[in-house]
C-alpha cells in the first residue's frame, strides 16, 4: 500500500498517525545519522505493516536499493502472523483524533496546482539534478475569496485589479524559490510591486473569460524575485466555478535560503511559475506547505 | 562603406541570436504558451504519480488493514505531494 505523507509532523507531534509512526521509525537503524529520541529528520522510505511492525527502511534514491527494499519487506511480512501484522482495532476510529492543514481543504473553493522551474540559461551541468529540477505547491482560496476575484458586472471590456490581499498573498507565497527545495516564503514587507489587473475578453454561453496581466518585485534581504505576470481566466456564471483559471509568472531570481540549494547559484537568474486548477484526487487535496502563513482562522 | 555594409550583414543573425535569447524569458502574449509548457512537467517527470498513492499515512494504514497489505511510506520534509 504506497503512500506519503510529510515526516516532521509524523515525528513529532502526539497524534495517533504520528505515535503509530514513532513505533518503528527508528528501528532496525536511525536513519540520516541521528539517535533515537533526537530531532534529527526522520525522512525516508519506510515499510511497516498496518499494526506497526518495521519491515525495513532506507534514505536513499537509487530505485535499485529501494527496489531491494521492497522485496525484503514483504518477504519479511509473510513471515508475520496475520493477527501480529494487523491491528485490534479499526484504524478509522482514530480519524476524527488526527488534525491536518488537509481537514480545511476549500472544497468550495478555488485550488491552484503551481509549479516552479528554472527558465533555459546557458552554461549549468546537464549531468546535476540541480539543471533539471521542478517543484510544486498548492495554492487554496476559500469559496468568499473565489467571490472577490469576479468583476462588478460581466460585461465585455470590463477591467479591475485582483483582490490586493490575495495577489499580495499568492505572490509572497508561491514566487518564492522552491525549485531545488524547501524555503520560507517572502514577508510581508519584502513586497515591493505586486499588481494583478483583470479584464473581460470573453462572454459566450455564460462562460466570462477575463485575462491577468501584472507584475511582481519582491525583496528581502540577500534574496528577491522580480517577474511579470499573464493569465486567463474562464468562470463559469451557472456552475458558479472556475472552467480554468491559469497563470504564468517569468521573472528573475536571486539569492539563496538554507536549504533551496542555491549555495553556488545566488546571481540573478531566469525563473517561472505556471499555475492550474488542481484534479478533484486525493493527492492534490493535499495542504499547501505554507498554509500556516496564509493567516487563516 | 561598403565593408561596413557587409560587416552589419554579418553581424545581423548575431543580433538575431542575442534577441532571441533575450526574448526567450519575456513573457507576453507570443511567449505565454511556449513558456508556460517548458514550466509544466512533461508525462515522464510526472510518471511517479501514476502509482496509486495514499495521500497521508493513515489513510495508508485504514486501507492496508481492510486488504491485509504491507505500507510503502515515502516520507519526507515537506510533503511529497506539495513541495519537499
Amino acid at each position: 500500500m504506497p503512500c506519503a505523507d510529510e515526516v516532521w509532523r509524523l515525528h513529532n507531534l502526539d497524534q495517533p498517525d504520528c505515535v503509530h509512526f514513532r513505533k518503528f521509525c527508528d528501528e532496525g537503524g536511525v536513519l540520516n545519522g541521528g539517535d533515537p529520541g533526537d530531532r534529527t529528520t526522520r525522512q525516508g522510505t519506510y515499510c511497516c505493516t498496518p499494526s506497526g511492525i518495521s519491515l525495513g527502511n532506507l534514505n536513499h534514491r537509487d530505485p535499485a536499493r529501494v527496489k531491494e527494499l521492497l522485496r525484503d519487506a514483504l518477504k519479511k511480512w509473510k513471515e508475520i502472523d496475520k493477527k501480529d501484522r494487523l491491528l485490534d482495532y479499526d484504524p478509522k476510529e482514530k480519524l476524527s483524533e488526527i488534525t491536518r492543514g488537509e481537514n480545511q481543504y476549500p472544497k468550495d473553493g478555488l485550488v491552484l496546482k503551481v509549479y516552479s522551474r528554472d527558465l533555459e540559461r546557458k552554461g549549468l551541468d546537464e549531468n546535476d539534478w540541480r539543471t533539471h529540477a521542478w517543484n510544486f505547491d498548492f495554492a487554496w482560496f476559500r469559496k468568499a475569496e473565489v467571490a472577490e476575484m469576479l468583476p462588478e458586472r460581466f460585461e465585455k471590456k470590463t477591467e479591475w485589479d485582483f483582490p490586493k490581499h490575495l495577489t499580495r498573498r499568492l505572490y509572497r507565497i508561491y514566487f518564492r524559490d522552491n525549485v531545488r527545495g524547501q524555503t520560507d516564503p517572502f514577508p510581508e514587507d519584502s513586497i515591493e510591486k505586486a499588481t494583478l489587473k483583470c479584464k473581460v475578453t470573453k462572454l459566450r454561453k455564460g462562460i466570462v473569460t477575463y485575462s491577468l496581466e501584472g507584475e511582481v518585485k519582491l525583496v528581502d534581504g540577500e534574496r528577491g524575485v522580480e517577474g511579470k505576470i499573464m493569465g486567463e481566466v474562464e468562470y463559469d456564471t451557472k456552475k458558479q466555478a472556475f472552467a480554468k483559471f491559469e497563470l504564468v509568472m517569468a521573472g528573475e531570481r536571486w539569492g539563496r535560503t538554507r536549504y533551496n540549494a542555491r549555495e553556488d547559484d545566488t546571481a540573478r537568474a531566469p525563473i517561472g511559475y505556471a499555475m492550474k486548477i488542481a484534479e478533484d484526487k486525493a493527492t492534490e487535496k493535499v495542504a499547501p506547505s505554507q498554509l500556516g502563513a496564509y493567516g487563516w482562522r | 562603406m561598403k565593408r561596413a555594409v557587409w560587416s552589419m550583414l554579418l553581424l545581423l543573425p548575431l543580433c538575431g541570436l542575442v534577441l532571441a535569447q533575450d526574448a526567450k524569458q519575456e513573457l507576453d502574449d507570443k511567449s505565454y504558451e511556449r513558456i508556460r509548457d517548458y514550466i509544466l512537467p512533461n508525462a515522464d517527470e510526472e510518471a511517479w504519480l501514476k502509482v496509486n498513492w495514499r495521500a497521508t499515512f493513515w489513510d495508508a494504514v485504514i486501507d492496508a488493514q481492510k486488504e491485509d497489505k504491507p505500507i510503502m511510506l515515502f516520507a519526507m520534509n515537506g510533503h511529497p505531494f506539495a513541495c519537499t
